[in-house]
């Protein structure tokens, strides 16, 4: 399995009778919502609420990859933002970082809403009747080089209120999603070197690629 | 028959098990809960199957009450009923060849695998793929493959460690090549060209194409 799509789903649940800020590794049953304080950057797989992983995510010295696609739950003015290493990804036209206090910090969700459909609480809370579709697409996409640390940020400027005890549905649940293509082994050698004839990284240009190796294997 | 397009479609509403353990992942071909066939799922050494595209229930997020939604626990929204401020099962997807899960967390671990919300079915207004097309899973002569699903959410409204009789449904459409067609697929995959039934029939004309005009002599 030398290239494979990834996706990743994060979202603000923790188990059973957990209140206020909670964080799991992988996900439990009937989790419930965890507050998020507003303008607080959340890393989306070790930042402590809800479902986390392990360890920080990093590309190994044999691993290439590349970011596809980025989502999230547009409630309570959220955005999303990734991060390499130390840099946001997503900066202001004056090329300063993002803003979490200005709800400038990365991509707003209502740009890149999951699920793709979902309502947006802006114009009917109430009844959520709102249907949010994708207005911005991950063109070029981001790549992430061996040896970086990569992860994303979620911030709500609003918010989200959690649920503590209640089973209802009194808190908010939000999430987001990431797909990504790990390029592994000799997949991975592949991409760097088209990276470094500055085509595309894509799996079909890798292929591409290969052929003309074993093109040039025959000659 | 040798390229054909196959489906298999589960709902855990079907058969006589409706029961779903919560957190508990299982197989969608013998896993025993809705509808299943008799053997696990696997080619032979004269097929190669290519997986297009792939998906479960979806759930979507409700802005709490407590934020000023309107939609309280038990309430059907977009479908599906509402219990944690989540409507539906929060479903995953999951695919195993051989022994090996395919889809991983970015730590490196295989857990849940894809989630509905990413990869919903079925597709409606409220619940569109998150992108297309999908890419494609290839399961090569002679593996094994299964298709696991699980889910986290009760959709009854209450704290059960159990759904019964839930709307939670998979579906999985492939592409199923076979004989001198799943040689070809192998052959493809080898040179590193995406197998399709283009490339497939396109790799099948040059053969066609650089044969001798005359047959061999022991042919005649």
């Amino acid at each position: 399995m030398a290239v494979t799509m990834q996706a990743y789903e994060w979202m603000n649940l923790a188990p059973l009778g957990t209140a206020g800020d909670g964080v799991e590794i992988g996900r439990s049953i009937n989790g419930r919502p965890v507050t998020i304080p507003p303008q607080q950057p959340v890393d989306i797989f070790v930042g402590g609420f809800g479902n986390n992983v392990t360890m920080p995510s990093m590309v190994r010295s044999t691993d290439f990859v590349v970011i596809d696609h980025i989502s999230c739950t547009p409630f309570r003015s959220s955005s999303l933002n990734i991060r390499i290493n130390t840099t946001d990804y997503f900066q202001l036209p004056d090329l300063s970082p993002g803003d979490a206090n200005s709800q400038t910090n990365g991509i707003p969700a209502l740009a890149i809403p999951y699920p793709c459909g979902s309502a947006n609480g802006l114009t009917d809370p109430t009844n959520l009747t709102e249907i949010t579709i994708p207005f911005f697409e991950l063109k070029p996409s981001i790549y992430v080089l061996p040896g970086q640390t990569w992860t994303a940020l979620y911030t709500t400027l609003n918010g989200v209120t959690g649920s503590g005890v209640d089973t209802g549905n009194s808190g908010t649940t939000v999430g987001v999603a990431i797909q990504f293509t790990s390029y592994n082994g000799t997949d991975s050698l592949i991409a760097q070197k088209l990276l470094e004839m500055g085509i595309p990284i894509t799996s079909d240009n890798v292929d591409w690629y290969k052929r003309e190796l074993i093109l040039q294997g025959d000659n | 028959m040798a390229m054909r397009s196959q489906f298999y479609d589960w709902s855990a509403q079907l058969g006589t098990n409706n029961t779903v353990t919560l957190g508990q992942q299982f197989s969608i071909f013998t896993g025993g809960i809705g509808n299943n066939i008799p053997n696990p799922a696997n080619t032979s050494a004269n097929q190669f199957i290519v997986v297009d595209e792939f998906g479960c229930t979806p759930s979507a997020m409700i802005l709490g009450i407590s934020d000023g939604g309107g939609i309280t626990a038990g309430d059907i929204y977009r479908g599906y009923a509402t219990y944690n401020s989540i409507a539906g099962p929060r479903a995953f997807i999951q695919f195993r060849i051989n022994t090996t899960d395919y889809f991983s967390d970015p730590d490196g671990v295989a857990r849940d695998g894809i989630p509905g919300s990413f990869a919903p079915y079925p597709r409606s207004i409220f619940f569109e793929p998150c992108r297309q097309p999908q890419k494609p899973v290839y399961i090569l002569p002679g593996q094994t493959w299964d298709v696991l699903v699980v889910a986290y959410n009760n959709i009854s409204n209450g704290a059960t460690t159990t759904i019964t009789n839930p709307v939670f449904r998979a579906f999985i459409k492939y592409t199923l090549y076979d004989g001198p067609d799943a040689i070809i697929a192998t052959r493809l995959l080898e040179q590193g060209i995406k197998v399709s039934p283009k490339n497939v029939d396109w790799y099948k004309q040059n053969l066609i194409a650089s044969a001798p005009a005359e047959a061999p002599p022991d042919m005649k």
